[in-house]
């Protein structure tokens, strides 16, 4: 009996050890979704049920003589089972709750789950248990974690009040640009049309019209003036000339009649007689010679009367195209007095446009520099984000010591802590907003700022 | 006109900064890195200033100043530090240096644009 029951119970807890393998394995699966404390009670569920069908074979199918090795055989099943589902969870603390709730069941239901079978189980997990002073340091440690992210949070919010504050100088930079540009483009506008340059160029350009009809129409009537004036003096002086070598003609027979009255006159004296009908043809010789002179001498004078009034009339003529020309040359300088205002008018105009724009440009420059120093935040942003990026990999890996000290239950003590490492980080701040920001998470008062803005030594 | 001549590692900055100065009339020169600007002072050229960030990759600013102060183009003109950093001890270590002033940044263009036309009188 005994020998046949031996291998009978090897089989059967084989078969135990591959069952209960098998739905720690299905369990695998459904504990994904499960709670540590769900968890916890499946894995209690599966060793009462294995334990239960062991306590009968104990109590009622083995000999005496073999009944003090079950206990032993059971338990390390049991440990087995639990170092198994431990692992399973993955729960560093499952494995110690679970003997406490295995404890409990075993004393509430001593029929399953026999006392002996219970205590072995404990030890080799209670084994793998962090020290109390390593528990004590991770404990210290986590609770500085708020620390840290009361860090990250300070300095990511300066890193967006410096965001924002940028980009709020940009937006109302370009505010500034955009109405600025708005009021050049109306001035522009307004300057070309209204009473603006358009009109202006407009009347310049009817008074050039003007200016240039009076020129013409004075240039004509200066060479027509001029041409009839030659003429006239052309035909004048020729006239003249004709009548002029006619009265000469009459005065050179007066002066011959004269001169042959003279000799008749001798001719008679030499007859001696003074009644002869010579003496009387010299006397009325000389008489006609003394008539044709005086007429020569009317028409002369008649000929110098009219010569003086042709002279008179060319006067009066020149004086009167003297009194045009100057009404044309006073109209002309009125109209070039006009178009001097105009252009005036136009070059005001345009110095006051230009005066505008340059106030305008001014204008515009301004919130383009600022916005132009406004991007150097992204430098600074960058920066801050570096050293953020540098304090989340530092703590990540302090926080996986930790996990390491408690899952090995063993951590080199000079390691330095997260409070030692956070002022090490610390150091290695640059921007008086870093240092304001890592102390005001840690309870402390922001520093003063180290110096001046800018400082010529 | 010589040229004031910007080292900084960030691009933005090298933007920000030269736009500045050459809005107000400067000319500017860039560098990426310390080692680049004295490459550059060695090929030849001759700046009116130097303006330097602090945090570069290789060397830093401090570090850059001083090798300038060897060179003969760039013994005796002004040099600023335009930096995040308000350390004291770093602008103790810039003046032993050679640096003529510490700028923080952001700085005010119009700040920067003052401290710059009384360093150098032109433009």
């Amino acid at each position: 009996m005994t020998f046949a029951f031996g291998p009978a119970l090897s089989r059967w807890s084989r078969r135990a050890i591959a069952t209960g393998r098998s739905l720690i394995e299905r369990c695998r699966v459904i504990a994904a979704g499960l709670s540590h404390s769900q968890r916890t009670g499946i894995t209690v569920l599966v060793i009462a049920l294995l334990a239960a069908p062991a306590d009968v074979v104990v109590r009622y199918a083995l000999p005496s003589g073999l009944l003090a090795l079950v206990p032993a055989l059971l338990a390390i099943v049991g440990s087995a089972l639990l170092l198994w589902s431990s692992r399973l969870w993955s729960a560093p603390a499952s494995g110690a709750a679970v003997l406490e709730t295995v404890a409990a069941i075993s004393a509430s239901a001593p029929v399953f789950v026999p006392t002996p079978i219970v205590v072995p189980i404990a030890i080799p997990a209670a084994d793998t248990r962090p020290s109390v002073a390593v528990l004590d340091r991770s404990i210290g440690e986590l609770g500085q974690f708020p620390i840290f992210t009361d860090i990250l949070t300070s300095q990511m919010a300066s890193v967006v009040a410096l965001s924002d504050g940028a980009a709020q100088n940009i937006m109302t930079g370009l505010a500034r640009v955009d109405a600025e540009v708005t009021t050049l483009m109306s001035v522009i506008r307004t300057s070309d049309s209204g009473v603006g340059v358009g009109d202006i160029v407009r009347g310049i350009e009817a008074k050039v019209t003007d200016c240039d009809a009076l020129l013409q129409h004075f240039t004509a009537r200066q060479a027509e003036t001029s041409r009839l004036e030659a003429a006239l003096r052309v035909q004048l002086d020729a006239e003249s000339q004709a009548v002029l070598r006619v009265v000469d003609g009459v005065r050179r027979i007066a002066q011959q009649s004269n001169i042959l009255s003279f000799n008749i006159a001798i001719e008679a004296g030499h007859l001696g007689n003074k009644d002869n009908g010579f003496a009387f043809i010299a006397d009325q010789v000389r008489k006609l010679a003394q008539d044709v002179d005086v007429l020569a001498g009317r028409l002369s004078g008649q000929i110098g009367a009219i010569m003086h009034r042709v002279v008179v009339e060319s006067q009066t003529l020149a004086a009167e195209r003297q009194h045009a020309e100057a009404a044309d040359v006073a109209n002309l300088r009125i109209a070039l007095a006009d178009l001097d205002g105009d252009f005036r008018m136009l070059v005001d105009h345009q110095r006051d446009v230009l005066a505008k724009v340059t106030i305008g440009s001014e204008a515009v420059a301004a919130p383009i520099l600022a916005m132009m120093g406004s991007v150097q935040f992204q430098d600074i942003t960058r920066q801050q984000i570096e050293q953020l990026t540098l304090t989340v990999d530092t703590v990540g890996n302090r926080i996986a010591g930790i996990a390491g000290g408690l899952r090995d239950a063993a951590e080199e003590p000079d390691t330095p802590d997260l409070s030692q490492l956070l002022d090490g980080l610390f150091k290695g701040y640059v921007m008086d907003s870093q240092r304001g920001a890592h102390l005001a998470a840690k309870g402390n008062a922001a520093p003063e700022p180290e110096g001046l803005l800018i400082e010529l030594f | 006109m010589k040229p004031i001549f910007l080292v900084d590692d960030s691009p933005t900055i090298l933007m920000s900064i030269s736009a500045i100065l050459t809005k107000a009339g400067f000319a500017c020169e860039t560098a990426a890195s310390a080692e680049a600007a004295q490459a550059r002072v060695t090929a030849g050229l001759a700046p009116a200033m130097v303006i330097t960030d602090y945090h570069m990759p290789g060397q830093n600013g401090v570090e850059l100043i001083g090798a300038l102060r060897k060179l003969a183009a760039t013994r005796f003109i002004p040099m600023l530090v335009l930096t995040t950093d308000s350390n004291q001890d770093k602008r103790s270590a810039a003046k032993a240096a050679g640096a003529t002033g510490w700028l923080v940044k952001p700085v005010d263009p119009a700040a920067l644009l003052q401290v710059v036309r009384q360093l150098v009188p032109v433009g």
